[in-house]
C-alpha cells in the first residue's frame, strides 16, 4: 500500500498536506513555521516555541492542557525548534491514536487538531503580553536546552563543527540560540517575535494517518484564517562554499575518548542533478556496517565503536564523525581521510557500491513503514521544493553509476576538522 | 507441530505461534499492508547471569563482567572468517544486536529476501566461533565502546543509582564490563557462556510484519536442530530489600546536575513483576507525570526542566522505578517526590488523575503495534515472563485504583537511591 499525499494553498504562503496511509494505529499533525535563521532573533524565536506549549486559550492551565490529553489516550503535543539549511522551524507536533481505538466513541484527531491550532493562535497572554513568569521559567528551561547539548559530546562535536565551519553563514547560527542573550527577552520583545513569526513565516501543514480528509483541512483553513499574512519572504537557502584549506578546532574538556568530526562540502544546489549521487556516495563512505569507515576504522584497524557519516543534502555539506582513544585520534582521522580519497579513486568495488545502495533503497522502502518518516520525508522535499515520492528516490538511486559516485566524492572539499580532547578544567 | 493462534479484535491483531521441535518458541506477527519484515532471536542470558554451573559441575563459577556483550559482537563472526553483516549488506537487511541485563538479541530489518536473511540470522546465531585473534581484535572495538559510556552522564547517573540500590544482584554491573574485566575474555569462557545459555529451548524468535509463515516454518526445519540437554543453574542471589547507599555522586564534564533517584521494591517473581508493572507505569503518572500537580510545582519552581522523566524497572528477580533527569537541586527533588508520595498515602489517590493516566496508558499500548521493532521487543519480553502480550493489554483497561495504592504501600523511602552526575 502507498501513501497518496497532496498539497494544497490554503493562505497566503499557507499550505495544507495530507498523506494518506490506511495501516496505522496512530494519525500524526505536524505544523511548521519556516522562518529566516538570524543571530537577532534565533533564541527569541526559540523561547516563543517553548512557551507555545504551556497552554492556550481553551486551556490556559498547563496541567489541565496535560490532563485532556491523557483522556484523549495519551495524546502528545510538543513544540521544538528545527534547523532546515538557512531556516529556522518553529514546530507544533501533535501524535494521537484512531478514533476506531477509543473506548467511548471518542473523535480524537479533530479534537487535537483544534487544539494544536488554539496553541498557535491563542497562547495565554495578559494585556497582550506572555506572561511574565512563564517567560522566566521557559528561559531556564531553554538555557538548560542550550547548555546541555555539551553534555552528549559525541553530539556537541557536530554542533561546534557546523558553528565553526560555517560560521559565516545562517546555517552556523545555534538553532536553540544563546544562553547570553536571555537577558534581552523582555515580554515585549518575545510577544514581538511571535506575532512577526505569526504573520511572516512560511507555514507548511502536514497531517498524516487513515483518514486525512477535507473535514480535518477545514479546521486549519476554520481556525487559521484570522492569521494577518505579510512580507512572508523566506530566503532562499544556499550550498556551503568548499574551501581550499582546512580549518582546524581542538576543544578541550574532561573526557576519556576524544571525539572527531569532519566537515566536508561540495557546493553542488540540491536542485542540480549531480545532488543525487551526494546520498549513495556517503552511504558507501559512512552510511552502514558495511561503509568504508565502518569496515575499516572500527572492523578492520579496531580504533573505535562508532565511526560513520552523514550527509546534509540542502548544504551541501558532509560530515564523518567518530570516538576515539586520544592516542590514535590521528590515525583515526588520516584513516577517514583516506577512505573518502579512495572513492574519489574509484578504489571500491561493485560489491561495496550494490550494498550501500541496497541499504538505501531498503530505508526507503521501510520509510512506508513509519508515520514518523513519511511524515519528516514529505516535510523535507516541501522544503527543498522537490516532491518526490520515496518510490520515485527510489528509481534514481538505481540510475546511479560509479562514475557519479566517484564524482561526488571528488567534489567534496575539506573544510574543517573539530576535536574535543582530554585536558579540560576539572579535578 | 501446531501452529497456534492469539488475536485480539480491539487491535485487530493476531499473533501466531509454536513451538519448534528444537525447542525454539516462535511467535509470528503480520502487519497488514507493511513493506518490512522484522526479525529477532533472542536468548535468556544477559550482563546479570554472571555465576552458573552446567550439568554435572559441582560448583557454580564466576565468569568476567561484560562476556554476554563481548559474545554478541564475536557471534556475528564466522568459521569462513567473514562475519553475517557482510552477510546481510548483501541483501540490504539492516541488523544489528543489543544484550540487556537479562537477555541478549539479534535481529535484522528487510523490505526482500525474508527468507535468505531469515537463513542468514538463524544459521550464525546457531554457529558459534571464537579464536584468539578475533578476541583480541574485539578488545579495541568494546574498549573503545566502554570510553564511549564513560564520558556519557545519562549512563553513568543510571548504573551508578543501580550500584546504590544493590548490593549482590548482579544486576547492578555494568553490562559491557571493565577495560580490565574484557581482558580477561578467552575463546574457552566465551564458548562455555554460548554452550550454556544459546540452546533454543532458552530462546525465542519474535517475527512481525510482511513475510510468509510457511518460510519461518521451513527455515526452522532447515537449520534448528535439537541439542543435548539443556541444563543450566544460574547462581541464585539473595538481595536484601534495603539498598546499598542513599546517596552517589560522582563528577563530570556536565553544565547542570543530572540525577536518578531509583526506588526498591520488593521482588515478586518474573511474572507478577511484569505485570506490576503496568500498575506501576500508571503510578509513576499520578506522582510525577505531566499532567500531576508535583510535577508542576516542580517545573514553575526551576527545580525540573523538560528533560524530566520517570520508568519501571522490572526483571526476573527485580523490581522498583526511577524518577530522573537535570537539575540544580537534585536532593530538594527527592524530598519532594518523597513528600508527595506521603500525601498520597494520606489523601489517597486523585480518581480523575488515576483515570487519566491508565486512558494514556492504553494510548501508548496501541501505538506499540505500529511500530515493528516495539512490537517485536513486548512479544518477546512477555514471552520470557510467561504472560501473553493480550494479558497485558487487558491489564491496563482492568487496572483499578486499588492496584496503584497496592504499590504506594510497597514503597519505603528508605529504600531508594538517589545518583547525582555534578559538573567539576
Amino acid at each position: 500500500m502507498n501513501e497518496r499525499f497532496t498539497r494544497e494553498k490554503i493562505g497566503e504562503e499557507m499550505y495544507f498536506s495530507a498523506i494518506n496511509i490506511e495501516k496505522f494505529n496512530t494519525s500524526r499533525i505536524s505544523v511548521n513555521l519556516v522562518v529566516d535563521l538570524k543571530r537577532e532573533t534565533v533564541t527569541a524565536n526559540a523561547l516563543v516555541a517553548f512557551l507555545l506549549r504551556k497552554g492556550c486559550g481553551l486551556y490556559p492551565d498547563f496541567t489541565a492542557l496535560n490532563l485532556r490529553l491523557d483522556e484523549l489516550y495519551g495524546a502528545v503535543i510538543s513544540t521544538d525548534v528545527r534547523k532546515f539549511g538557512d531556516s529556522q522551524i518553529i514546530n507544533i507536533s501533535g501524535v494521537c491514536i484512531n478514533d476506531r481505538f477509543s473506548l467511548d466513541n471518542e473523535k480524537i484527531l479533530p479534537e487535537l487538531a483544534k487544539l494544536i491550532c488554539n496553541i498557535l493562535t491563542d497562547p495565554v497572554m495578559k494585556d497582550g503580553l506572555f506572561l511574565e513568569n512563564e517567560i522566566e521559567v521557559e528561559k531556564n528551561v531553554l538555557s538548560d536546552t542550550i547548555r546541555s547539548i555539551k553534555d552528549d559530546k559525541s553530539a556537541y562535536v557536530v554542533e561546534k563543527l557546523i558553528a565553526n565551519m560555517c560560521a559565516d553563514e545562517p546555517f552556523g547560527i545555534a538553532k536553540y540560540g544563546y544562553c547570553e542573550d536571555m537577558d534581552k527577552l523582555s515580554a515585549e520583545y518575545v510577544t514581538k517575535c511571535y506575532r512577526d513569526i505569526l504573520s511572516e513565516s512560511r507555514i507548511e501543514i502536514v497531517c498524516s494517518g487513515e483518514n486525512i480528509d477535507d473535514s480535518l483541512k477545514d479546521v486549519f483553513v476554520s481556525e487559521l484564517s484570522t492569521l494577518v499574512r505579510k512580507n512572508v519572504n523566506i530566503r532562499e537557502t544556499n550550498v556551503t562554499k568548499p574551501q581550499t584549506m582546512c580549518k582546524e578546532f581542538v576543544e578541550k574538556l574532561n573526557i576519556s575518548q576524544s571525539k572527531v568530526a569532519l566537515g566536508f562540502a561540495c557546493g553542488i544546489p540540491i536542485t542540480n542533478k549531480r545532488s543525487t549521487a551526494l546520498r549513495l556516495m556517503s552511504a558507501l563512505y559512512g552510511g552502514s556496517v558495511s561503509s568504508k569507515l565502518f569496515m575499516n576504522v572500527r572492523e578492520k584497524m579496531s580504533l573505535c565503536y562508532y565511526c560513520a557519516s552523514t550527509i546534509d543534502r540542502y548544504k551541501g555539506v558532509m560530515i564523518a564523525y567518530s570516538g576515539v582513544e586520544e592516542k590514535n585520534r590521528e590515525k583515526a582521522i588520516q584513516e577517514m581521510l583516506h577512505q573518502l580519497d579512495d572513492i574519489r579513486n574509484g578504489n571500491f568495488t561493485e560489491q561495496e557500491l550494490e550494498q550501500a545502495r541496497a541499504s538505501l533503497i531498503t530505508g526507503f522502502e521501510s520509510m512506508n513503514d513509519s508515520l514518523y518518516g513519511l511524515e519528516a520525508w514529505y516535510l523535507g522535499q516541501t522544503l527543498c521544493g522537490i516532491n518526490h515520492t520515496p518510490q520515485e528516490e527510489i528509481k534514481l538511486i538505481k540510475e546511479i553509476s560509479s562514475n557519479d559516485v566517484v564524482e561526488s566524492a571528488k567534489s567534496m572539499k575539506l573544510n574543517a576538522v573539530y576535536s574535543i580532547v582530554e585536558g579540560g578544567d576539572g579535578e | 507441530m501446531k501452529i497456534e493462534t492469539s488475536r485480539n479484535n480491539r487491535l485487530d491483531t493476531t499473533v501466531r505461534f509454536f513451538t519448534h521441535k528444537s525447542g525454539l518458541k516462535v511467535k509470528m506477527c503480520k502487519l497488514e499492508d507493511f513493506k518490512s519484515a522484522y526479525a529477532i532471536i533472542s536468548t535468556k542470558y544477559g550482563s546479570a547471569d554472571n555465576c552458573f554451573k552446567v550439568a554435572d559441575e559441582d560448583s557454580f563459577t564466576k565468569v568476567p563482567d561484560g562476556i554476554a556483550h563481548f559474545l554478541e559482537h564475536k557471534l556475528f563472526q564466522n568459521e569462513e572468517g567473514t562475519d553475517a553483516f557482510a552477510l546481510f549488506s548483501q541483501t540490504g537487511a539492516n541488523a544489528n544486536a543489543y544484550t540487556s541485563f537479562e537477555k541478549t538479541a539479534y535481529l535484522f530489518s528487510c523490505t526482500n529476501d525474508f527468507k535468505n536473511n531469515l537463513e542468514i540470522l538463524l544459521g550464525f546465531v546457531t554457529k558459534p566461533y571464537f579464536t584468539k585473534e578475533s578476541v583480541e581484535k574485539e578488545l579495541g572495538i568494546i574498549g573503545q565502546e566502554i570510553q564511549m559510556y564513560e564520558d556519557d552522564p545519562g549512563w553513568n547517573v543510571y548504573v551508578n543509582a543501580l550500584d546504590g540500590m544493590y548490593i549482590n544482584n548482579p544486576v547492578k554491573v555494568d553490562i559491557a564490563g571493565t577495560q580490565e574485566s574484557i581482558s580477561q575474555i578467552t575463546p574457552e569462557l566465551l564458548y562455555r557462556c554460548y554452550n550454556a545459555f544459546y540452546d533454543l529451548r532458552n530462546m525465542v524468535l519474535t517475527v512481525v510484519g510482511n513475510f510468509d509463515e510457511q518460510e519461518v516454518v521451513d527455515t526452522c526445519d532447515k537449520l534448528l536442530e535439537e541439542k543435548t540437554t539443556f541444563n543450566v543453574q544460574k547462581a541464585t542471589v539473595s538481595e536484601p530489600k534495603h539498598v546499598s547507599q542513599n546517596y552517589v555522586e560522582k563528577k563530570m564534564d556536565v553544565s547542570i546536575p543530572h540525577f536518578q533517584l531509583g526506588f526498591k521494591l520488593d521482588d515478586r517473581g518474573e511474572k507478577n513483576n511484569e505485570l506490576d508493572s503496568v500498575y506501576c507505569e500508571i503510578l509513576l503518572d499520578v506522582i510525577a507525570g505531566e499532567s500531576s500537580p508535583l510535577y508542576r510545582k516542580l517545573y514553575d519552581s526551576g527545580l525540573i526542566n523538560d528533560a524530566f522523566g520517570s520508568e519501571t524497572f522490572a526483571g526476573r528477580d527485580y523490581f522498583g522505578y526511577f524518577f530522573g533527569g537535570e537539575s540544580n537541586n537534585p536532593k530538594k527533588v527527592r524530598d519532594m517526590i518523597f513528600a508527595e508520595i506521603q500525601r498520597i498515602r494520606n489523601d489517597g489517590v486523585d480518581a480523575k488523575l488515576f483515570e487519566a493516566s491508565k486512558k494514556a496508558l492504553y494510548g501508548r499500548y496501541v501505538t506499540i503495534f505500529d511500530k515493528p521493532s516495539a512490537l517485536a521487543s513486548f512479544i518477546t519480553s512477555c514471552e520470557f515472563a510467561d504472560v501473553e502480550i493480550y494479558d497485558i493489554i487487558e491489564q491496563v483497561a482492568n487496572a483499578e485504583l486499588k492496584d496503584v495504592v497496592k504499590l504506594i504501600e510497597r514503597t519505603n523511602i528508605e529504600n531508594t537511591v538517589l545518583s547525582v552526575i555534578r559538573p567539576y
